[in-house]
């Protein structure tokens, strides 16, 4: 039996007030696929993310997520889908004066335990410390462990972000707009990191993005969204040049009406 | 019609107020019937003045009227009564914010934002009326109220100071806690946080510094508070300086001055040093 799909969106629609961010979207992320959605600004490439891990519910259509439907789960069952799903936000959303350690523990904030997290993120023991600093070694920054996280540099605190995914030990990996700011070279580097990852841990990876060339190099799987419609979904190999001149150059004219 | 040009359009109302209630200010000022020249000191005021600016280089290192010859010194007096001035103010403080951090939580939106439990419409409401409760009657009052109910003992200090301290810290807290931008908070929720756990490790530790600053200037005026209790009769550094008021003994009122100002100069000294290896 073909195991089911990590996530699967359909008919997916969400508006906020009158404007539509996402239209009819039908889609299935396989178990150990790398999906790279691409789209102009504003096409709903976030959006789509949130959808993927259980952090927003659409208004029409249906969502399963890790083989369950988030928005018939009481809130522990709720919680417990969301701590197996990892998501790097595109500001990483680390909390700038607590310690690196610190922000990578929390990712675990997810399991059960109430007093038990408080004394895990003032007073982490002996054991726990070294998982830190494992996950962190991972991401290549474990002297960094103790560092105060404000203190950081930005692709530093990228792999902060990521550490704390990966201390969720999570069953899918999310991340936005991961190389939005960093020069190629660097940009590179950071998507060798998270397809290493996803592929060591056998994860499948959604990753938004701009740079077509990047994605054509690293994804196995290309998703084209505009003005929250599905464009094109296929391997790098079957996406034209026309194509992908359409992706942007059409979403401009649109941005540009009046 | 275009809509932004009618939605964003700035109005002047803030400015506008500030200068009508400025003039509320003055208007008042003149229905009293108050000019300037009742600003200028009578003549006994004048010389009551005098003596006591007078007294400010020499203040008393002795006592200056009969004690029994197994009394304290002077000087180890008020060093006692320093020390009383310093405990009250602590322990008053001590207690409000062990009361404000947990009302400040429940008073706070972002503890309670997307709930959908019955609880998350009335405990902040509740919360927030006791907070405004614990603010509305001023701490010299509540010294007279505790005065009149407990006696003249430490305990009746320390709780007219602390409730007001802890309403007003209560308030000013969950204020702090929900101007911080709710981007951890979300962050911490989307891989399953509890509400709780994610304003504890993601909204709180950035209003930390803040909190920690704003705690320090109330710490500051529960000194001066503690010193003023002595005009109720409590032994701190007030009740000697009302004592010898009383008298026209101002070099000794100026020496409790003197404890006073040294208090807050080492006070405001150790709590910009602690508030700067906060911000760093």
């Amino acid at each position: 039996m073909k195991p089911p799909p990590a996530c699967r969106l359909d008919q997916v629609s969400l508006s906020l007030g009158d404007r539509t961010i996402l239209q009819s979207i039908s889609l299935e992320v396989g178990r150990g696929e790398q999906v790279a959605i691409l789209g102009p600004s504003g096409a709903g490439k976030t959006t789509l993310l949130r959808m993927l891990s259980a952090g927003l519910p659409p208004s029409q259509g249906g969502v399963r997520v890790l083989d369950q439907n988030p928005w018939q789960l009481k809130r522990n069952g709720l919680r417990r889908l969301r701590s197996k799903i990892g998501f790097v936000h595109q500001d990483h959303a680390l909390v700038p004066n607590l310690r690196v350690w610190q922000n990578v523990a929390v990712g675990r904030l997810g399991r059960p335990g109430n007093l038990g997290h408080i004394r895990r993120l003032t007073l982490a023991s002996p054991s726990e410390l070294r998982d830190l600093h494992e996950v962190l070694e991972q991401v290549g920054i474990a002297d960094l462990l103790f560092q105060r996280t404000a203190d950081l540099s930005g692709g530093e605190q990228q792999r902060v972000a990521i550490a704390r995914s990966l201390y969720q030990q999570p069953a899918l990996l999310l991340a936005d707009e991961p190389v939005a700011s960093v020069d190629p070279a660097r940009a590179q580097q950071v998507m060798d990191l998270l397809l290493d990852l996803a592929d060591s841990r056998d994860i499948p990876l959604v990753i938004s993005m701009h740079d077509l060339e990047l994605a054509r190099r690293n994804m196995s799987r290309l998703i084209g969204l505009r003005n929250g419609r599905v464009l094109f979904d296929s391997t790098p190999g079957e996406v034209s040049e026309s194509t992908i001149k359409e992706l942007y150059a059409l979403a401009s004219q649109e941005n540009e009406a009046p | 019609m275009n809509p932004v040009l009618h939605s964003k359009r700035p109005k002047p109302w803030r400015m506008i107020s500030l200068g009508v209630f400025a003039l509320v200010g003055l208007a008042s000022a003149a229905a009293m019937g108050l000019t300037l020249t009742d600003l200028v000191p009578r003549e006994s005021g004048a010389r009551t003045g005098k003596a006591f600016l007078g007294a400010a280089l020499s203040p008393a290192l002795e006592h200056t009227n009969w004690v029994p010859d197994d009394a304290p010194s002077f000087l180890s007096s008020i060093l006692q009564a320093t020390k009383r001035t310093l405990l009250i103010a602590f322990a008053a403080l001590g207690l409000a914010l062990a009361a404000a951090l947990p009302l400040a939580l429940l008073a706070s939106e972002r503890t309670w934002s997307g709930s959908s439990s019955p609880f998350s419409k009335i405990l902040p409401r509740a919360t927030r009326i006791l907070i405004t409760l614990l603010r509305s009657v001023h701490e010299y009052l509540l010294a007279l109220l505790f005065l009149a109910a407990l006696g003249l003992t430490p305990g009746a200090g320390v709780l007219a100071l602390a409730l007001p301290a802890a309403g007003v810290l209560a308030k000013v807290f969950a204020e702090l806690i929900d101007e911080v931008e709710p981007g951890q908070f979300l962050a911490l929720e989307g891989l399953g946080a509890s509400r709780p756990s994610a304003v504890l490790f993601g909204t709180l530790p950035r209003a930390l510094p803040d909190l920690a600053a704003y705690t320090f200037y109330r710490l500051e005026c529960a000194l001066r508070g503690s010193f003023i209790l002595g005009f109720f009769g409590f032994p701190t550094l007030g009740l000697g300086l009302r004592l010898a008021f009383e008298e026209g003994d101002y070099p000794t009122v100026w020496t409790h001055l003197y404890a006073l100002i040294i208090l807050m100069v080492v006070f405001e000294l150790s709590s910009a040093a602690m508030r700067r290896r906060l911000k760093a």
